[in-house]
C-alpha cells in the first residue's frame, strides 16, 4: 500500500486578506490531446508482435480517447473541479475500480477543494504510450495506458502550480466502451517561481 | 467557502510499504492537519486481485517430454498444487514425489507421474483430486523448452541455491547462494535430483523455490512498472499449455502482486522409498492426510502439519 504525501504550506485560517478571494476563472475547457509516443502489441502466442501492430495501433486509438476524456474531466474541466463533482471520472471505472478512486480523489482528480484553490487551469500537455495485451486469437484483450501530463494551475491568488499527474491505467472494452479495471496514479505538484528572464523580464519556471 | 493563504509544495515525503497498486492510505483528515500544512494523498491505485474466503487451487505441471516430444503424453517430474487465500493474500505449495505411489482413475495404483502417460493433464489433475480431496480449479503444464523459453523471457530468475549441486544428468553446477540463472540454468535446477540429499524430494522443493523466486521477481518489477505483468502474462501464456482463460490469469497475476513471497509456504509431502513389484515408488506418508485436510480448508497450512523440508534434512 505505497502512499506519497505532498505538504502545502498554508496560512491560518481566517484573516490574512483573503489571498483566494472572488471566484473570476472563466469556464472554458481546455483542449487536450495526449501524444501517442508508443503503440506495443504484447502477444500472448507465437504470432510475431510486428504483426498485431495495426489491431494495437487502433486499440490504441481509443485508450487515448478514452485518456483525453479521463484528464479532461478530472483536472480540465472547472465544472467538474470548482464544485467538486467529478461524476464524469468516475464513469469512467469500472465497478471495483471506482469505489477505490472515489476513496483517492486528490490522487485522480485536480482534488476535492481545488475550486477553493485555483481560479484557472490551463495549457494542458501530456503523452501516452499504450500497451495492448492480445489474446490466444490474436485480438486485442486489454490495455495499459501509461499517462505523462501536466497543467497549469493558477491559484485565486495568482501564484501557479505546475499540475504533474503520472500514471498507469488498465482498460477493457465494457459495452462498447474502454473502461479503467486498474490503475496506479502519482501527483506531483510543483509550484511555479516566478524569476528573471535574460533580459530582466519576468519569466516562470517550475521548481 | 474556506480560505487558504496557500503557496508552495514543501517536500515529497514518500514511504512504500507494499504494492504500487495496493489499495492506497485514507488521506488524512484536513481537520487532523497542522494548522499550517495540509496533508494530500499524491499516489493511489488498485489491483482487481482475486476476493472472497474460498481458496482457489492451482495444479502445476511438468513434463518430462524431452524436445520433439508430445508434452502431454510422457510422464511428469514436477507436480505442485499452489493454494491461494484471496482473503490473506498468502499462498502455499504442495510438491508431490513424481513416484508417489496413488490411485491413477481407471488405471489401478501406479506411480503419480503416470497419469500424464494415461490420460493428459485431466487425468492428472481427477488424479491429485482423489488423492487429496482437494479441488482444482485450473491446471498449467510446461515443459523443458517451455520453462526454457519462458524464464529467458522475464530476463531471466534470481535463485537462492541452497548448497552445492553438480550433476551431469541435468548439467546442473551450482554453488550455493544467490544467483541470477537463464532459461537453461533453471532447467537445470529445477531438474536436478542426483547432487540432492533428499533427491526427488529435495528437488520438488527447489521446484517450489523457482515458483517464489519467480513471485518475488515479478513483484519488485510490477511494483516499478505495472505494465510489466502483461510480459509476464504473455511469456507464460506462449510458453505453457493450461486450463486458464487469460482474464483468469491476467487476475491472478495482480493476485500474485500482492502475495508476501516471504510468507509462502513451499513444502513437499512426505514419504519413504518403497518397492512395489520391480517398482522403485514412494509411499506416502500417513501425514499426508492431514496436510490435504488443512491446505483444503483456507489454501494455507497450519504450522504443526508442515513438514519438515527434505533439503534440511542430512545427507543418506
Amino acid at each position: 500500500m505505497g502512499a506519497v504525501a505532498f505538504f502545502v504550506l498554508r496560512g491560518s485560517e481566517g484573516g490574512g486578506g483573503g489571498i483566494f478571494g472572488g471566484g473570476g476563472g472563466n469556464d472554458t475547457i481546455p483542449t487536450l490531446e495526449l501524444r501517442i509516443t508508443k503503440t506495443i502489441a504484447v502477444s500472448t502466442t507465437a504470432t510475431p508482435a510486428k504483426k498485431l501492430k495495426a489491431g494495437a495501433s487502433s486499440i490504441a486509438k481509443k485508450v487515448t480517447d478514452a485518456m483525453n476524456r479521463l484528464y479532461t474531466a478530472a483536472f480540465l474541466d472547472p465544472g467538474n473541479w470548482r464544485d467538486n463533482s467529478y461524476d464524469d471520472v468516475w464513469a469512467m471505472f469500472d465497478q471495483g475500480a471506482r469505489a477505490a478512486a472515489q476513496q483517492e480523489v486528490e490522487a485522480v482528480t485536480l482534488g476535492s477543494t481545488a475550486g477553493d484553490v485555483y481560479n484557472k487551469v490551463a495549457e494542458p500537455i501530456g503523452k501516452i504510450e499504450v500497451r495492448v495485451l492480445m489474446n490466444e486469437n490474436d485480438q486485442p484483450a486489454t490495455a495499459v495506458a501509461i499517462v505523462d501530463f501536466t497543467a497549469t494551475a493558477t491559484g485565486k491568488d495568482g501564484t501557479k502550480t505546475l499540475v504533474v499527474s503520472t500514471g498507469q491505467y488498465f482498460l477493457k472494452e465494457v459495452s462498447g466502451n474502454w473502461a479503467i479495471y486498474s490503475y496506479s496514479v502519482r501527483r506531483e505538484d510543483h509550484p511555479i517561481v516566478p524569476t528573471p528572464g535574460p533580459s530582466g523580464s519576468p519569466s516562470t519556471v517550475s521548481s | 467557502m474556506r480560505r487558504r493563504h496557500a503557496l508552495v509544495a514543501l517536500a515529497l515525503v514518500a514511504w512504500t510499504t507494499g504494492s504500487v497498486l495496493g489499495a492506497a492510505s485514507t488521506p488524512e483528515p484536513a481537520a487532523a492537519a497542522p494548522p499550517w500544512f495540509e496533508i494530500g494523498l499524491a499516489h493511489a491505485g488498485y489491483v482487481p486481485a482475486l476476493d472472497g474466503t474460498s481458496p482457489v487451487f492451482i495444479l502445476f505441471i511438468g513434463s518430462d517430454a524431452r524436445p520433439g516430444q508430445p508434452v502431454e503424453g510422457e510422464r511428469t517430474d514436477s507436480i505442485h498444487i499452489v493454494g491461494i487465500n484471496p482473503a490473506k493474500k498468502e499462498a502455499s505449495i504442495l510438491g508431490f514425489p513424481r513416484d508417489s505411489y496413488v490411485e491413477i482413475p481407471g488405471h489401478g495404483m501406479n506411480k503419480i507421474n503416470t497419469a500424464m502417460f494415461y490420460g493428459g493433464p485431466d487425468l492428472t489433475v481427477q488424479t491429485v483430486e482423489s488423492l487429496t480431496g482437494i479441488k482444482i480449479a485450473y491446471w498449467v503444464l510446461t515443459s523443458f523448452e517451455g520453462i526454457t523459453a519462458m524464464v529467458n523471457e522475464i530476463g531471466g530468475l534470481k535463485i537462492d541455491v541452497p548448497f552445492a549441486m553438480h550433476d551431469t544428468y541435468s548439467h546442473a553446477d551450482f554453488e550455493p547462494g544467490q544467483q541470477r540463472m537463464n532459461g537453461k540454468n533453471v532447467l537445470a535446477f529445477t531438474r536436478d535430483r542426483h547432487s540432492l540429499p533428499a533427491g526427488d524430494f529435495g528437488r520438488s522443493e527447489n521446484q517450489g523455490i523457482v515458483f517464489i523466486s519467480a513471485l518475488t521477481q515479478f513483484r519488485q518489477e510490477f511494483r516499478k512498472d505495472p505494465s510489466r505483468v502483461f510480459d509476464w502474462v504473455a511469456a507464460g501464456m506462449r510458453n505453457v499449455d493450461s486450463s486458464v482463460p487469460l482474464d483468469q490469469v491476467l487476475t491472478l497475476a495482480f493476485t500474485a502482486s500482492m502475495i508476501d513471497p516471504d510468507t509462502v509456504q513451499n513444502m513437499v509431502v512426505p514419504g519413504t522409498t518403497a518397492s512395489a513389484g520391480n517398482m522403485s515408488i514412494v509411499q506416502l506418508s500417513s501425514e499426508a492426510q492431514g496436510i490435504y485436510a488443512d491446505m483444503k480448508k483456507d489454501g494455507l497450512v497450519s504450522k504443526r502439519n508442515v513438514p519438515p523440508s527434505p533439503n534440511a534434512l542430512p545427507a543418506g
